[in-house]
């Protein structure tokens, strides 16, 4: 066996171990992520009485960024916290894996748990409310950026923090993402403090990603991509740096 | 012939105060059993990790089969195939998968994973749960499968941390059997156990770890041929009064509370000293006795006292 097959039949069997883990997992995060996105696009419809396109697009656009963020940073922290307390990165480092292997593994597993919500989400807006959708390379590497980087911010969650405060933080994020962020509604009804606040943080800027580069609604702008880069390089370093360290 | 493969040189690790392993030198050869006996927190656990990479030295160096790994976990883990102390996590994942999967993750074809799988499922006697899901395991099945999984690539080098807890009597002698069958193929085995019985009669080679030092290294055979004629005898229910009988016996032991001596007879005086139980046994003044010969485990607590 050559060094590469057998690095890939390294990365496979890592793959493969994680995935027969989550498989109890699997169906119900599809099941959870189908109804999040219903439950956003319709649920918020009946509370904000949203009557014009433009609302209705952001209720759209916004499902799926809140069913993005409720699978990358809060259902997935929550499971790679609870693998961490039952030993199993323990383990795996104990095995002749490296740490970015480790962390590509579980990317890709929760980069394709993420697939569901999105294309419930895009069904839902073309077909409920019309919506015009673009599905091209751009709006697939978007996408792709979007899942890994706000995955990596869940990873370095997990990792870094006990698990208690793991749970209070992703409902913190779910609820701020739900509520008090300019996803599911324009950025011009939050106070001014609230949207300084967000041009920091990934949320948004991935809401606005999917929104431009997805929906072609607003003007691609280029301050997004960088804010999830360095967002997803933050977290990346944070978790092999967790995944290194020795005892 | 057999090789050095592990080579440690004052291999030091310590928490705030407490040095865990201290100035450790010990070299470790090829097809060799070596257990690692001592009390809990003596330090083998933390050196097994030592050497497979999970934590990090303090100072010394350990060299494995010529390579330099006290900076280079990535190298120890290529090099030593590792079994925990704590259950390896298999929960949704069957006996059969989890061993397969470590296989694949171990870089082995998958040809040779499913027969190595297959023979260690049978070796181990566990065929009736190979479709069981590691939450529906006991803790001695989940034992067993965790050892298949660092074995399974039949490694040149595996640490074994408690690998026999919770296992039933049987498969514990089918662990020690497969690791012996190992190290006659090349392998350096080594197996920190509290079970002195299994270490005397499987082992090659112990070293009894205390305060994190190696307080002795052990081959098995020598210390065999040491204990022979030591004959240790146990009375029990004797009261003081009766001692004197024993007055010129070597290690002489006596628990008041337990009402019990120990003491180790010396070969010439050995009729007589059956002759004079037995007429204590007659006369009730004792209940009972035992008479063996020494082993590992009757030594031990000498051992860790001695200065």
């Amino acid at each position: 066996m050559s060094t590469s097959q057998k690095r890939l039949s390294k990365f496979s069997g890592l793959v493969k171990w994680s995935l027969l883990r989550h498989k109890f997992y699997i169906p119900v995060f599809v099941v959870v992520q189908i109804v999040l996105s219903f439950a956003v696009i319709y649920g918020f419809l009946f509370i904000t009485n949203a009557t014009n396109q433009a609302e209705k697009s952001y209720l759209c656009t916004g499902a799926m960024a809140i069913t993005v963020i409720a699978v990358t940073c809060v259902l997935a922290p929550q499971i790679v916290s609870e693998a961490k307390q039952n030993g199993v990165y323990e383990y795996q480092k104990t095995l002749p894996v490296s740490r970015i292997e480790i962390l590509l593994s579980d990317l890709l597993i929760w980069g394709l748990l993420c697939l569901p919500g999105i294309l419930s989400s895009i069904l839902i807006s073309k077909f409920g409310f019309g919506l015009d959708v673009s599905i091209g390379i751009n709006s697939i590497l978007s996408v792709l950026l979007i899942i890994f980087s706000l995955l990596l911010v869940g990873f370095a969650i997990a990792y870094i923090l006990p698990s208690n405060v793991v749970s209070l933080v992703t409902q913190l994020i779910m609820i701020g993402g739900l509520l008090f962020s300019p996803i599911i509604y324009a950025a011009d009804r939050l106070p001014s403090w609230t949207i300084t606040l967000y041009e920091y943080l990934p949320f948004v800027a991935a809401s606005q990603i999917i929104r431009s580069s997805i929906f072609r609604l607003e003007y691609v702008n280029s301050q997004n991509f960088f804010i999830l880069i360095i967002w997803a390089c933050f977290g990346f370093i944070l978790s092999l740096i967790t995944l290194a360290r020795r005892k | 012939m057999k090789q050095e493969t592990i080579v440690v040189r004052h291999l030091k690790k310590s928490y705030g105060q407490k040095n865990v392993t201290d100035d450790i030198s010990i070299t470790f050869y090829s097809g060799q059993i070596v257990a690692i006996v001592g009390h809990n927190g003596a330090g083998k656990s933390t050196f097994l990790n030592q050497i497979n990479g999970t934590v990090v030295s303090d100072g010394g160096t350990i060299y494995i089969k010529g390579v330099d790994v006290t900076n280079q976990p990535g190298k120890a883990r290529e090099l030593v195939s590792s079994m925990p102390q704590f259950q390896v996590p298999i929960k949704g994942v069957t006996v059969q998968e989890a061993i397969k999967c470590i296989g694949a993750v171990k870089g082995m074809n998958s040809s040779v994973v499913e027969s190595r799988t297959r023979e260690l499922i049978d070796f181990l006697e566990i065929s009736k749960w190979k479709d069981t899901a590691g939450e529906n395991l006991s803790g001695g099945l989940q034992r067993l499968t965790s050892f298949a999984m660092s074995v399974i690539d039949q490694p040149s080098i595996v640490v074994l941390d408690e690998p026999t807890n919770d296992v039933d009597p049987f498969r514990r002698t089918l662990i020690w059997r497969y690791l012996r069958s190992l190290a006659n193929l090349g392998t350096t085995v080594i197996i920190v156990s509290h079970n002195l019985f299994e270490v005397e009669r499987y082992a090659d080679r112990y070293l009894l770890f205390y305060k994190g030092r190696i307080k002795r290294d052990v081959l098995v055979s020598e210390a065999k041929n040491a204990r022979q004629l030591k004959h240790q005898v146990l009375l029990s229910g004797i009261n003081k009064g009766e001692l004197y009988h024993f007055m010129n016996q070597n290690n002489l032991k006596y628990d008041d509370v337990e009402k019990r001596l120990i003491f180790t007879v010396k070969e010439d005086c050995f009729k007589e000293i059956i002759s004079t139980i037995f007429d204590l046994l007659k006369t009730d003044r004792i209940v009972s006795y035992e008479i063996k010969l020494k082993n590992l485990s009757d030594n031990y607590e000498e051992y860790i006292n001695e200065h």
